[in-house]
């Protein structure tokens, strides 16, 4: 039996035995090492293809959305009707192949492009505030899905992309808003006084057309200012929309505007008188009664009127009824107009409250809201006024005198008609130079009608409402009305069921508002829910506008979490236009968008055809609007600014100057203005020297507001396969 | 008497030798599948350069990222990277790994001059030197950078 130790010395031939097996073992080992490392270059090269062909996947979705976009900036019409129609499962109108640099590279890269897919996914309509009735027969905004699925060919395998890119289609010109050249939804609060020192609205004193600035009556707010004229472009348009109407508010308050007397035809910028119609004159029948200018000296200059003569059944008598709005001249005591308004209106009691503090007689109103001048020739005399040029919204009144005169020029009869409200009146006979006698006898109507008189009425508020004030609008009828959120139609179509003063609080909000929080239906329902982009602030805003690269492309409706300053754009910059919320204040320089006036002084800019034709020219889609969503403050750091909607609206108890001139100059606005409190006073002691120039492009109420489609930069939805 | 225990010299140089020559080419393909692991690893630590090079360039906006591709176009040495040296802390990978990995930046124009504003094709090149060796290998990446504000 061997030794157990023997086992363990080396026999012969063993050491082959030995060699053999590690051998073997080495083999294995470079076999593992070998498999392992072969699997393991196989599992890396397919993931390189999986990475090539993953960017060649989202290069090909990006060419996709990249034509889509061009096509959406070239106002493609099928295109963007594609999209604005959209229900889900439809597709775009588009006829996709890849663009050229795709297929390079797919070409060099060695990937074979074969398929493509773009569905809308999950189209839903924007709601509407309560506020707002939309059109049933328009498509409202939305917002969706583009699915869009790509497959490539790489190597062995076909790879496939699917993406979800949201998208909105919104309108990039505000609602309602958009159609007012101005908006003021708490301008009552400007006028805590209907006459005197304390009417924020009616602080101009002029004297020939000019500012007066001797008044020294403690009274009176001194110095005098200029007016916030708004003026429309053209001097008669059938198509009052195309003027930009006019909202004064609170609905459920008072507005009395002083309308200004004119000394020079054609000196229209101071004149407003243009809103009184001889149909306020009933019940006298003034369909074919003749209007003329009829002037008179006094010791301050010349003063015209609009004059309605109306022929009495006496053979060639007629009553002339003279229109005098509020100027220095009647406040003048070595005028006539002291010593007519004082003998003829001695029993109204209106005039004698007026007459009380002669010095606000001067006052005439610090807003003014022009239409054709008459007087400039732009209507013929001989023909009644047209209907009102500008629909005025709210409870706004015009105040002013009629001076009634019994008239036979060739008898030299020449007699005042006092004011005298007694029903059945008969004034005493007319006696002519001659010594013959003329009764006072009229075909319609009673003698109250011919009367002079003041045709505010008592200032105080249980009298506002008589037929003595005359409200701006006429209905179709030709009748005085006082236009109410029940008398907006939209161009577009949209009606209100609501007080236009309830607009603000239904459709903007603050970003960070506890409202939003607390309910979010409040987001889709406004202008938040429209929001396309948002900017944490105004420094990427103005990145992404590419203000650095000469444009200001805002496509859509972005957002800004801050304050926006933009400083005067070159007039060469490209302007997209959109709507820009901004949640904080808001200050502007110039935007002149090319425009360079030639005329001095600029007011005259009106009259000139070459203007008008520019206002035409800013096309609803260039349009800019600001909106500050806390309501702040909008500052113009300079004077020029064109195509620029601009709005801050809020809930105030106190007026606040919410528009402000930094640097007020030739002021020349384009656009249209919303804010609660403009602060007339404050903005009319600011265009102290220079008459400002607010004026309405007719773009701005088109009947079909455009409407931005933004496909977003970001992905909702992203799914890779490898097949 | 010739005993039958115990190797004999003889032997053992045979079987030296035999092993020697069987091993060699083995060692070889040892040290080549060596190699091999460390070029993947390699392969893969570009991959992942070239990937986040190339998504970091994507993000930014359109000129902005134009100018950074054209100032990345000269070979660059991945660990001079103040981007990836952050990354590479984070992930703590041993600066060993990159050791004299390089990348490259080439910016090509669009094909049309239609396409010429609205895109560019960006290739990320990152490229390692082969263990034992003067050559280098590398690896690329291609994307098209589109312009978003059209």
């Amino acid at each position: 039996m061997k030794n157990s130790s023997n086992l363990w010395r080396p026999q012969r031939g063993s050491i082959y035995l030995l060699a053999t097996g590690l051998l073997s073992l080495l083999i294995l080992l470079i076999f593992v090492l070998s498999s392992h490392s072969s699997g393991r270059a196989r599992l890396l090269t397919l993931a390189d293809q999986k990475q090539t062909a993953l960017y060649a996947l989202e290069s090909c979705y990006g060419d996709i959305v990249s034509q889509l976009r061009i096509r959406i900036k070239n106002r493609d019409a099928q295109l963007l009707k594609s999209f604005i129609d959209a229900t889900t499962g439809q597709q775009p109108a588009i006829e996709y192949s890849p663009g050229q640099t795709l297929s390079d590279m797919l070409a060099g890269l060695q990937v074979t492009y074969k398929r493509h897919e773009i569905i809308f996914e999950s189209i839903t309509p924007l709601a509407y505030p309560p506020i707002m009735e939309f059109p049933a027969d328009r498509q409202p905004e939305k917002k969706g899905f583009l699915r869009i699925n790509c497959e490539v060919s790489y190597v062995d395998h076909d790879y496939q992309l699917s993406v979800k890119v949201p998208y909105r289609t919104v309108f990039t010109l505000t609602p309602v808003l958009r159609q007012f050249i101005f908006f003021a939804d708490h301008l009552d609060l400007e006028q805590p006084e209907k006459i005197g020192g304390g009417d924020r609205l009616n602080l101009i004193s002029t004297a020939n057309g000019a500012i007066d600035d001797t008044l020294t009556d403690a009274g009176v707010r001194l110095p005098l200012c200029l007016g916030m004229t708004i003026k429309p472009p053209e001097k008669i348009n059938q198509n009052n929309h195309e003027e930009g109407y006019v909202f004064l508010g609170r609905s459920d308050k008072n507005i009395v505007l002083n309308l200004a007397g004119e000394v020079q035809p054609g000196e229209g910028d101071l004149a407003d008188l243009w809103q009184v119609t001889p149909a306020c004159f009933k019940p006298i029948n003034v369909a074919d009664l003749q209007i003329i200018n009829a002037s008179i000296n006094s010791s301050k200059g010349t003063m015209q009127n609009k004059t309605l003569t109306v022929p009495l059944k006496g053979r060639n008598t007629r009553a002339n009824l003279r229109l005098v709005g509020f100027c220095k001249e009647l406040a003048d005591p070595r005028g006539p107009w002291a010593d007519d308004l004082n003998y003829t209106l001695e029993q109204d009691t209106a005039y004698r409250r007026f007459a009380a503090a002669k010095e606000t007689l001067a006052l005439s109103s610090g807003l003014k809201l022009f239409g054709p001048s008459f007087e400039a020739g732009a209507i013929s005399a001989r023909v009644p006024y047209p209907r009102n040029i500008r629909n005025i919204f709210g409870r706004v009144f015009n105040r002013f005198f009629v001076l009634g005169l019994f008239d036979f020029p060739s008898a030299y009869l020449n007699t005042k008609l006092l004011y005298n409200e007694a029903a059945g009146f008969q004034p005493p006979d007319g006696k002519s130079s001659f010594g013959e006698n003329y009764p006072f006898e009229v075909d319609s109507g009673s003698y109250k009608n011919y009367m002079s008189r003041c045709m505010s009425g008592d200032p105080g508020p249980a009298s506002d409402f008589d037929h003595r004030n005359i409200p701006a609008n006429l209905d179709e009828a030709g009748n005085p009305k006082l236009f109410s959120h029940a008398d907006f139609r939209g161009t577009d179509g949209i009606k209100l069921k609501e007080p236009l003063d309830r607009f603000a609080g239904q459709w903007l909000h603050n970003l960070h508002s506890e409202a939003l929080r607390n309910d979010p239906a409040l987001i889709d329902s406004s202008i938040i829910g429209r929001i396309t982009r948002v900017y944490r602030n105004q420094t990427d805003f103005k990145a992404a506008a590419q203000l650095d690269q000469g444009q200001l492309l805002i496509d859509g409706v972005v957002a800004i979490d801050g304050d926006l300053t933009l400083d005067d754009l070159p007039s060469t910059t490209e302007i997209r236009g959109g709507i820009v919320l901004v949640n904080g204040k808001i200050s502007i320089g110039n935007l002149a968008r090319g425009f360079v006036p030639q005329i001095e002084p600029p007011t005259q800019l009106m009259l000139t055809a070459a203007y008008r034709d520019y206002l035409k020219e800013l096309k609803p889609e260039s349009i800019l609007t600001f909106i500050s969503l806390t309501g702040d403050q909008i500052t113009l750091t300079d004077n020029v600014q064109m195509g620029v909607h601009l709005i801050s609206l809020k809930k105030l108890t106190a007026v606040e100057p919410m528009l402000v001139y930094a640097n007020p100059g030739k002021v020349m606005f384009a656009g249209a203005i919303a804010v609660s409190t403009p602060d007339i006073e404050h903005l009319t002691r600011q265009f102290k020297t220079e008459l400002p120039l607010f004026s309405f492009p007719p773009g701005m109420a088109t009947a079909e507001p455009p409407m931005a489609v933004v496909i977003s930069d970001e992905l909702a939805g992203y799914e890779y396969e490898v097949r | 008497m010739k005993s039958d225990k115990g190797m004999s010299f003889i032997e053992i140089i045979i079987t030296l030798f035999i092993v020697t020559v069987a091993v060699l080419p083995l060692l070889t393909s040892i040290g080549s599948t060596g190699r091999g692991v460390y070029s993947m690893g390699k392969h893969q630590i570009a991959g992942l350069v070239a990937r986040s090079l190339l998504d970091r360039l994507m993000q930014l906006p359109f000129a902005e990222c134009r100018n950074k591709c054209l100032e990345l176009g000269s070979e660059t040495l991945v660990t001079a990277d103040a981007d990836f040296a952050r990354l590479s802390a984070l992930i703590a990978f041993d600066a060993k790994d990159y050791d004299r990995m390089n990348f490259k930046v080439n910016v090509t124009d669009a094909s049309t001059a239609e396409e010429q504003s609205l895109m560019f094709v960006i290739e990320v090149t990152v490229s390692w030197p082969v263990a034992n060796s003067n050559t280098r290998r590398d690896l690329s990446f291609r994307a098209i950078k589109y312009e978003t504000r059209i």
